[in-house]
């Protein structure tokens, strides 16, 4: 009896001891705890990365409240708040031991009138601060943000209003008229662009051949000579034809320099702008929330439809995001068939064996080649060896100019395709294994041939396994820059990879790209500062681009695995 | 039925052919990379390569030696160009030497005595039996005629500079144009006089200076002049040179007198740039001198002052080579430094010639020359490399006038007996060998030799520095940090999640951290460069006291933990250990955060950055390692733990089970069991990462500052052989010596990381054979 109570008291002793070893107090816990850091510190970066950037980038289209500085020497400033900041010790005036003095950084725009659009004031020398109601941002074509408040508005050369809320509701009745007319101007001169198209061929042919080796050949000085006398006949002609847009187009222009507002900044100068060059006027510090929204939303599909501005500082990113998209569906399309081909031989077709199991290696480890060394050889393969030949052979007359032979949307997508080929082909191969031996042998067994067995049971079951790999591949792709930027990027491309004129997808052309955007606007904008919130606001688009692919990819494979559980995935 | 079966064959067997085809094709496409990425890569370190041609006779004039003085030609290599004895300049054939066209100027009466050519194209100087010095120009236009390229020559001279000495016959003559239409020459006479004249464009007058006086021993043998007319050096036969620094219109101002070689000086002549000097001796001996400045360095104290190892005397001098002494020792004011001006040092010894030297020619391009001997040798050398790239042989005559074509695709040589030797030449990549591309090269200009990058720069006359080794440094530097930063915590990270955590945390983390692996590289660039760098930068004391309380905060936290287990001991759950760590975290963040400034604030007056360089000389750049380290660490993070936790969930549950039933502890289990069964795996997890952080482009390029340095020091910028390439592979021309060099650079980045990957790869392979799974 009491021998069986000890004994079951031991058990007891034990069964306490195991369940300490897995509760937190159990021996060795001290070092557990402290290997929980390492998760710690890693959640908080990634977390906190993808925090900083989404904040960052979606607060940017937020209306901003305005606040009116006076400095003890009397200058004032209007602007948005930036930052706050304790200021750096070599700044300080204060001896060593003096407590931290603090400074603030604001957003004053004005560039065209002042020098720099940010400045830094020290909350020592603010006298007074407060959020004036009638200031009013307008954000500019060009030279950035305009902070002030209307003294009037001119229509012609009279005024038709004065200032306050009267004025700037006549301000913006204007606006719109403005930017009516804007948006008519710009259509017309597109309309006489088109028109002109034909002209601009003949010239581009004309210029693109006097600059050519073939120019100084028989040949080619015949082909001119044929080519130039057309010029002026054509000119005249069409000219005759845009005339009537020119006359329009000229007096919408005088209609539009009349329409000007004059304001005034906080340091009382004047200012005329013409409502024109306005793109949107706003009264943050009267806006409701609705307005706000509103405004948020507006900002949002400007991001996303518009041109960029200002070298890129402002504006939108479509042509970046259509290039990015453009670029990935040109890599997908090439990638997906040699892809799904290669696995399939190396799965299905080839001899299992030591070769094999090398080549398995070898494309495995593609994958972890840098992307510059493969973007190295798209530049030396692709755009000199490939697209240098298309040039001698097709494009002779216009060398040394090269038409294919520089870099262009389709080297990239051929580049990119090669980098992505062994994420594609890996991920095929694990589907094609994933699907289970006995579906093959079932199927021949049934009498099937062997590219029935594959076509009709092993690929529809591998399906899942490839579609990861594509997506893997296309996250990959549209997060990559560095072979782009030696393979044709630029940082703005006259014109989109497709449009109206004939072939419609101009594969030759240079192109746009999120994240080189990202790269040029940070790295080489003269005015990192201003571009910053475009910067954050490209990066989260990247951001959400790439997670939300890379979310996908991950869902399908962890269904996929559900699905053959057991099996070798 | 049999119809269908035949054509469901057919297709079998297509489908069969294609695929295999295809499939063959994808592989081999993809192994070709590599052998194209080498044979781009390649051609650099092809010898220089030249096929000589008959030698064309040159008819002789009757009753005089041979004629010609000098040889030159064209750029197309459409004329062998000779200035000859009686003033003509004669344009022949290079097929058959069939005279095309004679050109003559007025300017040139009487016999030519000696000639000198320019580097520059087509520019030589002649001075003529009446005593005249007369630079002649010879220009060729390009015109075109149906199709045909046509040359038409025309030879210009002038100003004319009289040295009145109609008696004393010139010997060796040499000059150089200066702007605005003047010229300045110097000439040796046969009676040793050394006379140095200068012509002013705007009075229209010469002024000739005698400068025999300053020179001794006086038999001279040599005379050269840069062609920027800032530099004469006369060699003499005692195997001495003397250097006057020119001033247009001034007396020369001798800086120098050096000893050179045992024989007499043979040729002298300026490399492209005007700075490296080319001194020939009669015993075949070539070297190349630099003008290196100098510093004169005083001591104004009244104790002694130690200066680079030696004690400097209250009042002593001492001339030493400006290494940037200046700044370095700004902390010791007795020491004052002043400029000593430059001096020529001989800084390239090449081959010697087995013959005396007799003619020198440096290339208008690249600093390539030629040196020719008195028994036909031509040789073809390099000033950067030190090298002899090729070594021709033109007779048995002593060679008296070399030069290259303009093009550097064609050696002439003029020998004693009067024939002209034709080489052509195909040397594309000289000034990048396979040594100098990872030694020390002593730049022009610099004060020791060093590995430099430095691939292209703001003159013709530039040197390009193709040293690897910064770059390759600068790559394992910031990969270097990166894996001191990024292994310990993946490891860690997996270790926790896979054994010691709640399996609930690991379900949700390891998705999270491993679709991280997907942030492209240019955000992580982007938040380095323009967000941490600052951050870290502004708030350095913040960050490094942050890293110093994490230790003494997590002992705290540890301490609160036992006291709270004791009492909670049965309802704390697994996994609430996170919290108090993050507590920690968070506590030693606000602790640091607000003592780093008042700490900067009270002790030093100015932050720690500033202070570290005034106290210590530490440079502290914005762009730095730190950062750089834990971006690319960073990014490398999510694949080394996702191998990591892979491999560790991978050890086979019998082995974990059998520690627990043995009475180990979880934490006894995860390090003494799952850790050594898993090593294999973690080890290719590191070298994963560290393939993937030594090709990382955008990162680097955004973060680094690119400054290719060498410097140890965690507060200084690098650069990467990737960003090197992404930053100028646009640049360089096709197929030019920068482009190859690059491709040689993506050849090695290539090499370095397939290694690492397939060492990692056949690790893993092991490990998965021998657990039999995953």
């Amino acid at each position: 009896m009491v021998d069986t109570r000890s004994a079951s008291g031991g058990d007891a002793a034990e069964a306490r001891t195991l369940r300490a070893a897995s509760r937190p107090s159990g021996e060795g816990a001290p070092y557990i705890w402290t290997t929980s850091l390492a998760v710690v510190l890693v959640l908080v970066m990634l977390v906190g990365i993808v925090v900083l950037i989404l904040v960052n980038g979606l607060r940017t289209f937020w209306p901003s409240p305005l606040v009116e500085v006076l400095l003890r020497d009397g200058t004032r400033y209007l602007g948005e708040v930036h930052a706050q900041e304790a200021k750096p010790q070599a700044q300080r005036t204060g001896r060593a031991g003096a407590p931290a003095e603090y400074r603030t950084k604001l957003k004053i725009g004005n560039r065209d009138l002042g020098a720099a659009d940010f400045v830094w004031i020290d909350n020592a020398s603010i006298k007074a601060q407060r959020p004036p109601s009638d200031a009013l941002v307008f954000e500019r074509l060009e030279y950035g943000n305009f902070y002030g408040r209307l003294k009037e508005v001119r229509a012609g050369e009279r005024p038709v209003a004065g200032g306050g809320e009267e004025g700037i509701a006549t301000l913006r009745r204007f606006h719109r008229t403005a930017a009516g007319k804007r948006q008519k101007l710009d259509d017309l001169r597109r309309e006489q662009l088109n028109i002109r198209q034909p002209l601009t061929n003949l010239e581009r042919e004309i210029s693109a051949l006097r600059g050519s080796r073939f120019a100084v050949s028989e040949e080619g000085a015949a082909e001119l000579r044929r080519l130039e006398p057309q010029l002026g006949p054509l000119q005249n002609q069409l000219n005759e034809k845009v005339r009537p847009l020119v006359v329009e187009q000229e007096r919408l222009r005088r209609d539009l320099e009349g329409l000007r507002v004059v304001m005034e900044t906080a340091n009382g100068k004047i200012a005329s702008i013409a409502l024109a060059d306005i793109v949107r006027v706003t009264q943050p510090n009267t806006m409701g929330m609705h307005h706000k929204v509103l405004h948020y939303l507006g900002k949002l599909i400007e991001f996303i439809w518009q041109q960029p501005r200002e070298s890129n500082t402002e504006g939108g990113v479509f042509p970046a995001i259509f290039g990015t998209v453009l670029l990935v569906f040109l890599m997908t399309i090439a990638v997906v068939p040699f892809g799904v081909v290669a696995a399939v031989y190396m799965h299905e077709y080839a001899r299992q064996g030591r070769l094999l199991r090398i080549v398995r290696v070898a494309v495995n480890n593609l994958a972890g080649v840098p992307s510059i060394v493969i973007g190295m050889f798209g530049l030396a393969f692709f755009v000199y060896g490939v697209g240098g030949t298309i040039d001698q052979l097709y494009y002779s007359r216009y060398l040394p100019t090269p038409t294919f032979g520089t870099g262009g949307i389709l080297w990239a997508s051929l580049t990119l395709a090669l980098l992505t080929l062994p994420v594609v082909i890996v991920a095929s191969q694990e589907g094609l294994a994933a699907v289970p031996q006995a579906y093959r042998e079932a199927s021949l067994a049934l009498g099937t041939t062997k590219w029935q067995t594959i076509h009709r049971v092993v690929l529809p079951n591998a399906t899942p396994g490839i579609l990861t790999g594509i997506i893997l591949a296309i996250s990959r792709a549209s997060g990559e820059v560095a072979p782009l930027m030696i393979t044709g990027v630029v940082k703005l491309a006259p014109s989109l990879a497709i449009d109206g004129s004939w072939p419609f997808l101009h594969l030759d052309r240079k192109f746009m790209h999120l994240g080189f955007h990202i790269y040029d606007v940070a790295m080489q904008s003269p005015n990192v500062e201003a571009a910053m919130p475009m910067v954050y606001s490209t990066t989260a688009l990247l951001l959400l681009l790439v997670l939300a692919l890379n979310s996908v990819a991950t869902i399908v494979r962890g269904k996929l695995r559900q699905r053959y559980a057991g099996s070798k995935l | 039925m049999g119809q269908r079966r035949r054509s469901a064959d057919l297709i079998d067997s297509l489908a069969r052919h294609v695929i295999s085809v295809g499939g063959l094709c994808v592989i081999v496409a993809v192994l070709a990379i590599i052998f194209f990425i080498l044979r781009e890569g390649l051609p650099l370190f092809y010898p220089a390569k030249s096929s000589p041609q008959p030698p064309l006779p040159i008819p002789l004039q009757a009753g005089q030696g041979a004629t010609s003085l000098l040889v030159t030609s064209d750029e197309y290599r459409e004329f062998v160009v000779t200035l000859d004895r009686d003033g003509v300049v004669r344009l022949r054939s290079p097929q058959d030497g069939a005279l095309k066209q004679e050109l003559r100027t007025p300017l040139l009466k009487g016999e030519v005595l000696t000639a000198a050519s320019e580097p520059t194209m087509g520019s030589f100087i002649a001075a003529t039996e009446s005593g005249l010095v007369v630079p002649l120009r010879l220009q060729f236009q390009v015109r075109w005629e149906g199709g045909r390229r046509v040359l038409q020559p025309r030879l210009s001279g002038g100003p004319v500079l009289d040295f009145e000495r109609p008696e004393d016959p010139i010997r060796k003559v040499s000059g150089a144009r200066l702007e605005g239409g003047g010229a300045q020459a110097a000439i040796v006479t046969a009676s040793g006089e050394l006379l140095y004249g200068v012509f002013n464009a705007v009075e229209e007058k010469t002024t000739i200076f005698r400068l025999t006086d300053e020179v001794s021993p006086r038999r001279l043998s040599a005379l050269a002049m840069s062609s920027n007319g800032e530099w004469l050096v006369a060699g003499a036969e005692e195997g001495t040179f003397n250097v006057w620094q020119l001033e247009a219109g001034e007396a020369p101002s001798r800086i120098q007198s050096s000893e050179a070689s045992a024989a007499p000086i043979t040729a002298l002549a300026f490399l492209l740039g005007d700075e490296s000097l080319i001194v020939g001796d009669a015993a075949g001996g070539v070297a190349v001198w630099f003008p290196l400045r100098y510093l004169q360095v005083a001591n104004t104290a009244e104790a002694p002052v130690r200066f680079e190892g030696t004690l400097l005397r209250p009042g002593e001098q001492q001339r030493i080579l400006d290494r940037g002494y200046a700044t370095e020792y700004s902390h010791i004011p007795a020491l004052t430094f002043t400029t000593a001006g430059r001096s020529f040092r001989k800084i390239h010894t090449f081959a010697p010639h087995p013959h005396g030297v007799t003619a020198l020619a440096a290339s208008s391009r690249n600093r390539g020359f030629i040196s020719a001997d008195t028994a036909g040798g031509v040789w073809l050398r390099y000033a950067t490399t030190e090298s002899t790239q090729a070594r021709l042989h033109a007779g048995k005559d002593a060679i008296r006038s070399v030069a290259f074509s303009p093009r550097l695709d064609g050696i002439f040589a003029l020998d004693a007996a009067g024939r002209v030797h034709r080489w052509s030449l195909q040397n594309s990549h000289p000034d990048a060998t396979l040594e100098n591309l990872f030694t020390k090269v002593w730049y022009e200009g610099a004060m020791e030799s060093a590995h430099v990058w430095q691939s292209t720069g703001g003159s013709d006359a530039f040197e390009p520095k193709y040293g690897l080794w910064p770059l390759l440094f600068g790559t394992f530097k910031g990969t270097f940090y990166a894996m001191i930063f990024s292994v310990p915590l993946a490891i860690v990270a997996a270790l926790y999640l896979s054994q010691l955590g709640p399996s609930r945390l690991r379900d949700v983390c390891k998705p999270v951290i491993e679709i991280m692996a997907a942030l492209p590289s240019v955000v992580v660039g982007f938040l380095a460069a323009l967000w941490f760098a600052p951050l870290v930068s502004q708030h350095l004391a913040t960050a490094l006291l942050w890293l110093l309380l994490m230790p003494p905060c997590l002992g705290a936290a540890l301490g609160v933990w036992y006291l709270t287990a004791k009492v909670l001991r049965a309802t704390l759950r697994p996994g609430v250990e996170l919290v108090f760590i993050f507590a920690a975290f968070v506590v030693a963040f606000l602790i640091a955060s607000s003592l780093g400034p008042f700490l900067e604030n009270a002790f030093l007056g100015k932050d720690l950055a500033t202070w570290l360089f005034e106290r210590f000389g530490i440079v502290y750049d914005q762009r730095n390692n730190i950062v750089v380290g834990v971006a690319l660490g960073f990014a490398v993070i999510p694949l080394i733990f996702s191998i990591c936790e892979d491999a560790m969930c991978s050890v086979p549950p019998a082995y974990t089970s059998a520690a627990l039933a043995l009475g180990a502890s979880k934490w006894q289990t995860a390090i003494y069991v799952v850790l050594p069964a898993a090593s294999p795996g973690i080890f290719a997890a590191i070298l994963l990462g560290l393939g993937r952080a030594v090709g990382e482009t955008m990162i680097v390029l955004m973060a680094t500052g690119n400054t290719p340095i060498l410097d140890l020091s965690p507060f200084t910028g690098m650069r990467t052989m990737s960003a090197t390439i992404a930053v100028e592979i646009p640049e360089a021309a096709y197929g030019g010596t920068l482009y190859r060099v690059l491709f040689a650079t993506g050849f090695l980045l290539f090499a370095i990381t397939f290694m690492i990957n397939t060492i990692a790869d056949t690790v893993s392979y092991r490990l998965r054979r021998r657990y039999g799974r995953y």
